[in-house]
């Protein structure tokens, strides 16, 4: 569904991801592991076109959604259609980026109304059940700022879901919050999960990535440098670098 | 009183020019093109750059020598310069505001399909007034006490007025219109202030 083909990402002379191939089937869900520094977010950012990349060709569902040699596009997609790319595709960022003006179902009625034109009173129920579905009901007319970290991310999940992606992709969207909150974010994308929705997850939660995943990729330095199923890579890790990660974090 | 509502019109009518053309010099200034970027520095560093006074007799004098078509009487040369000059200053609170807005906003919003004008619109400008009112209660207050200035143009506001009793040898009559200034200034200080408080509901 999603696949990358010979990505290359430099910012200036840093090169950030060094031919990243990658496909991701639709209800899959895939956790990238990694130290930080090694183009885990780098490679999701560049799906949602939050990033260009330098060079090779992104498509999804078979379109091609970003296509580039050397810098140059050789597919000069219009911004209209970039930007209806990037609302098939729900994005979780690590520190949430909750609309701090507005109140938990404004931030989830926001974009349909205003990008899927849908009326008023049809985005209101949505995102209602929406904000249900995440365990948040009693805390519709709450602003962010009055929610934890834990609360805001699952307003930011059910916000991202408003749109009907295709995919959702989760930018470490555990790091930032206390060790107490962690699991009620988990659980959401759990849910997820078994609703079949593909899920491409950068996570420092390994043991999300054990029980959770399809597939396990582990990253270093910009490139993936071994994938498998969680048993594989947990259990039976083939590389020495992913053995090395692996004892440090696990 | 009739004075105080000149000083008061000029004000309001100055600050309103000033924020529509501040938007828009200051969405030229973090615009992509650099063309409009470099306009707007350009006209920033020329009206903050030149004393207000100057800019006043250049709009009542000087254009109407220079085309008979711009000639204008003295309220609308007054306003316009007043306009033009706090346009300078807001747009670059403005600017400042916008672009203290988190990154990740612009970036939550284009991952939701939101374009550049609807996330300015929606997302960045309603989080940026907020930031704004403290230095834009600021230029209000400094442009309210500017408006003396087009009293050099013959405009009758609360500064020419005391200039014309008190020459008539009734020299205390500045004494009542400086008190005037202080209470129109202290009020609206009260005003911006309730406005930050309202606006900071969210925070």
């Amino acid at each position: 569904m999603i696949k990358l083909e010979n990505i290359h990402k430099s910012f200036g002379d840093l090169k950030v991801l060094k031919g990243i191939n990658l496909e991701v089937n639709k209800g899959e869900v895939v956790c990238v592991i990694g130290p930080s520094g090694s183009g885990k977010s780098t490679l999701l950012r560049c799906i949602n076109h939050l990033e260009r990349i330098t060079t090779g060709t992104i498509t999804i569902d078979g379109e091609i959604v970003d296509e580039r040699k050397d810098g140059h596009d050789l597919r000069k997609i219009p911004s209209k259609q970039v930007l209806k790319l990037c609302s098939e595709v729900g994005m979780v960022f690590q520190r949430f980026n909750l609309f701090p003006h507005m109140t938990a179902l404004e931030n989830v009625m926001e974009a349909p109304v205003q990008v899927l034109k849908l009326p008023k009173d049809a985005a209101e129920q949505e995102a209602r059940q929406l904000l249900a579905s995440v365990g948040l009901e009693d805390k519709v007319d709450v602003y962010p700022s009055r929610l934890s970290g834990g609360q805001q991310q699952r307003v930011a999940i059910a916000r991202a879901l408003a749109m009907k992606p295709k995919a959702m992709l989760f930018d470490e969207p555990t790091s930032a919050l206390d060790p107490e909150l962690v699991g009620e974010v988990l659980e959401v994308m759990k849910q997820l999960a078994h609703e079949h929705m593909t899920m491409i997850v950068v996570t420092h939660e390994m043991g999300f990535a054990r029980e959770v995943a399809h597939r396990v990729i582990f990253m270093d330095d910009g490139v993936i440098v071994e994938e498998g199923t969680p048993e594989e890579i947990f259990t039976a890790p083939k590389h020495e670098r992913t053995k090395a990660f692996l004892s440090r974090v696990l | 009183m009739d004075c105080t509502r000149v000083t008061l019109t000029l004000a309001f009518s100055a600050v309103l020019v000033g924020m529509v053309f501040g938007l828009i010099l200051a969405l030229a200034r973090i615009s992509r093109f650099k063309l409009l970027r470099s306009l707007s520095w350009f006209y920033i560093w020329v009206f903050r750059g030149t004393p207000m006074l100057l800019q006043i007799f250049l709009i009542y004098f000087i254009l109407p020598q220079i085309s008979p078509a711009l000639r204008m009487s003295e309220y609308p040369a007054a306003i316009i310069a007043l306009g033009l000059n706090s346009a300078a200053y807001l747009a670059e609170i403005i600017r400042g505001a916008i672009q203290s807005i988190d990154k990740g906003q612009l970036e939550a919003a284009k991952a939701l399909g939101m374009s550049y004008g609807l996330t300015m619109k929606r997302i960045i400008i309603p989080q940026s007034i907020r930031r704004m009112i403290p230095p834009f209660g600021n230029e209000f207050i400094t442009l309210l006490k500017d408006t003396s200035l087009v009293s050099a143009i013959g405009l009758t506001e609360l500064m020419r007025m005391a200039r014309q009793v008190s020459s008539g040898g009734e020299s205390w009559f500045y004494i009542p219109i400086a008190a005037i200034y202080l209470i129109l200034t202290s009020l609206f200080t009260v005003i911006f202030q309730k406005l930050e408080k309202k606006y900071s509901i969210y925070e």
